[in-house]
Order: structure tokens, then sequence, then C-alpha cells
């Protein structure tokens, strides 16, 4: 057996299945994961002081993402792009990024979540007009509008068809007219052009729910405030408004009932995504305490030679591997529908599911432990777990969080209708 | 069974009129309406100003004077309150964490302080301390026991000699103190210091001397406040101490008393560590309360959902539970001082106290944030906040491992140290 520390890059080569991914992905994780080491880590905890300043710091490693070509990455090649749709690369990028600082990369890569509709739907009409944005040298931002002030969950819940989304978009001539309000949507406020989750007909049910771009500044369209986050701080949510804003009849993603399977697809491959960067942040704080428990003598010994501390490092790492090999799995599944069956269907919504609340759950328990493990010096901010803490709960949190998450890991099995129209729903509804 | 028959807050129709004098009761509701008033309007704003060097914090800190929680615990005849029953202490902590827990750990952290000074009764320093912690000015204090290079665990208090690396030296009629303490509360603003150093010439807990230091003193310097997740009013930071002079009375009792004197002081810093994240827990479950009582999801309010009224249970039982627990430990403490050297006394009931407090508060806030989604996560609700100072007060006072260590010190004797090669090396490292 190799003595330990010696193949450590081997190590990290091994962290998961990489024939799983295509050889061209692979290349592009590898300098990421370089990119990671070089240009984010030394400067964390500065890019997180940038973020109560003028966020100058984040732009700049953004910048140079963009000029790495990662803005462009999930572009289709003949828009300039290098067809880099696996939701199993999406997923190790973020893993990557995890380790370093995750929320710095959310303005890229909440672009290529929401610019995916289009890319999926063919939509020639909204990649010619704002493909070769996303290939210049400069940033150009994209956003996932969905949550709305009434509630996110209502409009993720499928049993829903479409009645949780009050954002309404209605057809005059060649022109969708939209009016309705977002909260919490990744880079609202920075963005240039929103991919907006709408009702035309709530009577429709799924037909009714439309997938429709809004480049901006347009008419109509004013924005709030930026929300004030106990972490994840790189990454930027607000509110924002639309009073009457009209768009090209062709910037809808595809069209009733297709625009459904989208909108499904898209928040199953977030499930997916949320994951890995949980993974990603769990790797992060267990690499800090780690090299903390080498370090620190206790008792006239290293920390990491005590065995409490050796079980609880176990543990830890039993934890991460776990959770990595399942979003592996989950996104290779979901990437191959030839042999796994349709993207959009109940088990598919279920696997991806349990993928994200154990990853997440599991990255909770592992920041947790690992601050533990490092006592007061894992809640100073100098050693970046604290950091690591606070970004990784938002992930928990959001997509509806691991309640409602568990709900929809139950509609892998049984059908599982939460809604039934009642009298204190009237009321609440007429309140909200 | 009406709505609100369970009182979140239930100490003054429950456990407390049975346990605590009146007076003790008349001053736990002044806090809890100094609370309601002062703090909780401007918690945010406060916490925020930790981040410009607003004096935010300290302003408080003086407006809490009147409510006679500085020296509460300095004998009467002293022109202290009076009161010695750390289970007053802990229900006034509970209180204060559930409106900011770093304030409440700012506040209290001077009884803890002054506890091995009363308890010694040691004139001299109480005569120094009596003035200002009965003035009318806010006079903070913090005990100053961990470090971060070497050892920071009481776990091996039979080792003081080789654990601590501040030493003190006799220095003509009085001491010398050389070192450096890490993650000290009221790092900048306190008016005195309660020091652990290891004492040169003793050997293991004759080596502990507890010494007052009253800033300003020559050679004693703020090294830098420490970049906390959370319980930032607390001002952890570092202190350096370069040859700081202090008069021989300034020792808190002498060689083996002071060593029983500190556990005793770090047992009520655990106590009151474990009823403030009670209060920042019961803080973070009122928040969700609200908030799910109003939220709707899939036609009906959150809290209407059966799985989340389980999660509400569970949360309000644990607490409730960790409430019975260091309420329990804190009359412990009040009817088992530790008197005797080589008693195994109040800190392992103490440490299992604040382990399981600390414990039920992250998981409670955890929770309650998970039951808000993203809501949960920014400033605008104070959850966030009880969320991340729940989580530090679990860090402090030795965590949560070394806590666990010295909690099976009350059960069977835990020995960690066996000298070996590389402890050796460590040493000469030092040296």
């Amino acid at each position: 057996m190799k003595a330990m520390g010696a193949a450590d890059r081997e190590i990290l080569d091994n962290r998961y299945m990489w024939e799983l991914v295509a050889p061209g992905d692979r290349l592009f994780i590898s300098m990421i994961r370089d990119f990671v080491d070089r240009e984010v880590k030394p400067i964390r905890r500065q890019l997180e002081e940038s973020t109560r300043g003028d966020f100058s710091l984040v732009r700049e490693v953004q910048l140079k993402l963009v000029r790495m070509g990662f803005q462009k990455a999930f572009l289709p090649p003949e828009y300039g792009g290098w067809n880099l749709t696996a939701a199993l690369s999406y997923c190790l990028v973020l893993d990557e990024f995890g380790r370093g600082d995750p929320a710095c990369v959310a303005a890229l890569g909440g672009g290529a979540w929401a610019m995916r509709p289009a890319v999926i739907a063919g939509n020639r009409r909204v990649l010619d007009d704002f493909a070769h944005r996303f290939c210049g040298d400069d940033l150009y931002v994209a956003c996932f509008a969905m949550t709305e002030p009434s509630g996110g969950c209502n409009i993720e819940n499928v049993d829903l068809h479409g009645r949780g989304i009050h954002t309404r978009a209605r057809l005059e001539g060649d022109q969708w007219v939209i009016d309705g309000s977002k909260v919490w949507p990744t880079n609202s406020g920075i963005s240039d052009i929103y991919c907006v989750v709408c009702n035309t007909d709530p009577s429709r049910g799924d037909e009714g729910i439309a997938l429709i771009y809004v480049p901006v500044p347009i008419e109509g369209f004013s924005f709030g405030r930026f929300e004030d986050k106990a972490g994840f701080r790189a990454s930027r949510e607000g509110d924002f408004y639309f009073d009457g804003v009209r768009v090209p009849r062709e910037y809808r993603a595809a069209g009733p009932g297709e625009d459904a399977e989208l909108l499904h697809d898209n928040l199953i491959f977030a499930r997916l995504f949320s994951a890995a960067w949980a993974v990603g942040i769990a790797q992060g704080a267990f690499d800090e305490a780690l090299a903390f428990a080498r370090e620190k003598m206790v008792a006239g010994r290293p920390l990491c030679q005590h065995s409490l501390a050796a079980n609880l490092l176990a543990d830890m790492a039993i934890d991460i591997q776990v959770g990595r090999d399942s979003y592996v799995n989950a996104a290779y599944m979901f990437d191959h529908p030839e042999t796994y069956g349709t993207r959009v269907s109940p088990q598919m919504l279920s696997r991806s599911t349990i993928t994200k609340v154990f990853c997440c759950d599991m990255a909770v328990r592992v920041t947790n432990l690992a601050m533990e493990l490092m006592g007061e010096a894992g809640g100073d901010a100098s050693r970046h777990v604290e950091k690591l803490w606070r970004d990784n709960k938002i992930i928990q949190l959001w997509e509806g969080g691991v309640q409602l998450g568990k709900l929809d890991v139950v509609r892998g099995y049984y059908p599982y209708d939460q809604f039934h129209p009642n009298a204190l729903y009237e009321k609440v509804r007429g309140g909200g | 069974m009406v709505m609100g028959a369970v009182d979140l807050r239930s100490w003054e129709e429950g456990w407390a009129p049975g346990m605590l004098a009146p007076s003790d009761l008349m001053m736990l509701k002044s806090v809890r309406s100094f609370v309601e008033a002062e703090i909780v309007p401007r918690r945010r704003e406060l916490e925020e100003g930790t981040r410009s060097g607003s004096k935010g914090y300290e302003e408080v800190l003086a407006r809490m004077v009147p409510l006679g929680l500085q020296g509460c615990t300095l004998p009467e005849e002293r022109g202290g309150g009076g009161i010695s029953s750390a289970l007053t202490l802990a229900a006034l902590a509970e209180e204060l964490g559930r409106g900011d827990a770093s304030l409440g750990w700012a506040a209290l952290c001077g009884e803890v302080a002054l506890r091995p000074a009363v308890r010694a009764d040691n004139r001299e320093v109480m005569e120094a301390l009596a003035p200002p912690l009965c003035g009318n000015a806010s006079f903070p204090g913090a005990l100053a026991l961990f470090e971060e290079e070497g050892c920071s665990g009481l776990e091996e208090s039979g080792l003081w000699d080789l654990s601590l690396s501040t030493r003190a030296v006799p220095a003509g009629e009085g001491w010398e103190l050389r070192g450096r303490k890490d993650w000290v509360a009221n790092s900048a603003r306190a008016g005195f210091f309660c020091v652990a150093a290891s004492v040169e010439g003793g050997k293991g807990t004759d080596a502990l001397g507890l010494f007052y230091v009253i800033p300003p003193v020559p050679g004693l310097a703020p090294a830098g406040e420490r970049d906390m997740g959370g319980l930032r009013g607390a001002q952890l930071g570092d202190l350096e101490f370069r040859e700081v002079k202090l008069p021989a009375g300034f020792r808190a009792a002498g060689p083996g008393r002071d060593a029983v004197l500190l556990e005793e002081a770090e047992a009520l810093a655990r106590l009151l560590a474990a009823a403030l994240a009670v209060g920042a827990g019961w803080g973070g479950l009122e928040t969700a309360l609200e908030f799910t009582a109003e939220r709707p999801a899939a036609g009906k309010p959150i809290r209407q959902h059966s799985v989340c009224a389980a999660i509400l249970a569970d949360v309000a039982s644990s607490l409730q539970a960790a409430r019975d627990c260091y309420a329990a430990a804190a009359a412990f403490l009040d009817h088992n001082p530790v008197e005797r050297e080589g008693e195994e006394g109040v800190l392992p009931r103490a440490s299992l106290a604040k382990l399981f407090c600390c414990r039920a508060a992250v998981e409670a806030t955890n929770r309650c944030m998970e039951l808000m989604g993203s809501y949960g996560y920014v400033s605008d609700y104070p959850i966030e906040k009880h969320w991340r100072d729940a989580k530090i007060l679990q860090l402090l006072e030795g965590g949560t491992y070394g806590a666990r260590l010295d909690a099976v010190r009350g059960i069977y004797r835990f020995e960690r140290f066996h000298p070996n090669e590389l402890y050796e090396e460590m040493q000469r490292r030092r040296a």
C-alpha cells in the first residue's frame, strides 16, 4: 500500500468513475479544478468581503471564467459553444467550485441553467438573438425566474399543474405581455436576460405553463432590492416586477405542454446540481478539518491520531463519498434517457430528489462536524469552514427545501397529491 | 384545551417561582422587557455594526447597567447584587439569548470571570473591581483561558504546566504574565480579565494560576478581533501579554485552589452558554411558528401540514428538555460547589448540559430554517442569526469534543495523555 498523502492527486482523480464522463468534458472539469485551486481558494475570504462592498473581486473571478470559455460552454457548437450539456459534467464542475467558493460561479452556472430550456427546445429565435452575447469576453448573465411571493413550492409542486404560478402572460398580436412578480431567483438584479416561468391560463393546467425569455432593460421591468443573506453571498438574489412587459412571441421556449416539461426537466436538473454543489462544500470543509487535525497537537499527539477525531474524519469521508456516488449515478441516469427512461417522470424526479435531500443533509452534517472537530477555530473565518457551513445551508433550503423534497421522493413510489381545495385555501389565497 | 396553553417561555408560570428568589424573578422580568424593547428591534443593526467598528453593542451594554446584571454576583457587602444562584444567572442568560445571544455572552462573561475571586473571597481583587462593577458605567469582563497554540482543554487539567503556554513568573513582590490568549470575549472592551496561566515551577494542578488583570496595564495589548461566523457582539479576540506586572494579591487564591476555582468558573461558563443557546433556539422556534402560520403551501398554512407540525413538536420538545437540563445542572451547581482539590466536581455535569443544550439549539435553528425555505436565510428574519450564534456557542468553552471528554470524567477516569516522541518534539519546538 502506498503511504498516505503520497498520492493526493490520484485520490482526487479517483473520487468518482471518470469513465462516465466524455473526454472533452473531463478536460474541462480538470481545468476548473486547477482554476479553483489557483484562482479561487487563495482569495475566498476576500471574495466574501467583496460582497459587502462593490463585488469587484467576485466580478474579476467571473471574468476570468468567461475568458476560459465557461460562459459559452453550454451552447451548441453552431452557436460557438462546446455542447457541455451533460448534467453529470455540470455537477462535477459545481462539486469543484463547492470546495473553493461555491457562490462565485452562480452568475455563470445559473445562466447556463436559465438558457437550458431554449437550448433543449432548439429555440432558434432565442439562440439567434442571444447566443452570441454569451460568447464574448464580457459577462452576460441569465436568470431562471421561478419563485413568487406567494410561495416557491407551489410552483414546483407538480400536482398543482401551474395553479401556483401567478405571473401571467397573455398574447397580444405577436407579443407576449407579462405581468407579475418574482422573488429569490439566482442572478436577479444582475441579469441581462430572464427566463420567466409564467402562466398563460390557469384553467389549462400544465398547458398554461410558459417559459418566456425577457431581455433587460425593457419597459415595465423593475427590480426591488437585493437580499442580505447569511452566506452564499457572491450569488445575488432579489425581487423584481413585470408590469406589462412585452416580448416577441417567439421568446417562449417551446409551447403549451412542452414548456411544462422543460420546467420540470430544469427542476430535476437543479436537484442534481444542488446535490453536487453540496458535496463539493462538504469536501472543502473536510479538507480544511483534515489539515487542521494533522497539524493541531492535542495531549501530545496530532489531533487526527486520537481515535475520536479519526472516527469523526471517517464519518465525514464516508458521508461525502456516498453523496458523490449518489449524484454521479443519478446524473448519469438523467443524461441517458435511452437506457433509463424519460427525464421527466415521477421516478426521475424522485431519484434526483433522493440525491439532493441526502447530499444536502449530509453536507449540513459534515460542515457541522468539521466545525466541531476544530472547536473555536471552526467558527473563525480565517479557517474557511464557517463560511462553507453558512454557504451550504441555502442549498438545503432552496428549491422548496428538504421537506418538500421528501414529498417528491415518495412520488416515485405512489401518487402523493397534497392539494385539496378547501375553504382555508380560498381564504389564504385571497390574503396572499 | 385552548391554543397557547403551552407558553414557550414558561418560567413565569412554570418552574421559576418555586426555585428562584422573588427579587431574582423581578430581575428576570425586567430583563425580558429590556430584550423586547431595546434588543429585538436593534439586533440586526447591532450585528451589522460589528463589521464597521460601530459602538452599538457598547451602547447597549451601558444601557443595561441599570438592570443590575453587572456585578450581580458580587456579594452584597461589597456593593454587588449578591446573587449566588447559577440557576438565576442561567435563566437570565436564556432571556438574553432569545434576543441576542452574543450580547448575552458579552454581558455575562464578567460574572464568570468574577466567580473565582468571589469564591476565594479575595479582598484585594474585589476591592479593586467593586467600584467600577457597581458604578454607572459598563464594565464587562472575561475569562481568558483558551490558547490556539498548544492544548486548550480542561480535559488535561492535571497538566497545566504543559498545556498552557501563558506563563506567570514571580517578579519582585508580585507576578509577571507572558503569553497569549485566544477567543477571549469582550477582548477590546473588557474592564477586567481573569487569566489562566501556568505558574513557573509548579507541576500539575499546582501549576495553574488565575490572575486578575485590569486594563489599561503596560504590556497588555489586544491582538486582533476574530472574524467569527456568529456571536459577533461578544467580540471574541486575542490578547497578548508582554511582561504584564501584577500585584501579588491579584492571584485568585493559590496553588491547587486556583485549579478548582477555574473548573468551577468554567462550569458556570458552560452552563451559561447552554442557557444562551436554549434562548437562541426558542427565538428560532418563535420565528418559525409565526412564519409557518401565515405562509401557505398547497392550499393551507405550512404549519397545518402534518410534517411541519411534527417538526415543530420535535423542536419544542427538545428545547423544553434542554431547558430542564440546564436548570437541573444549575441547581446541581448551586448545591454542590467544588470545595476540595482532586474531587470530580461540577464541570462534568455542566459539560453534559452544554453538550445537550447546544446540540438542541443547533438542531432547532436548523430545522426551523428548513421550514422557512430561503426566508430562513436572510437577515429580514432573526433566525439566521440565532442559527449562527447557536453554532458558535456550541464551539466555545471546550466545544463539543473537549466538553465530551470533560463530561466522561464524571463517569470514569479518562486519561488522554501519554508521553511520546511527538510530544517531546512539540515541547522542544516550544522551548
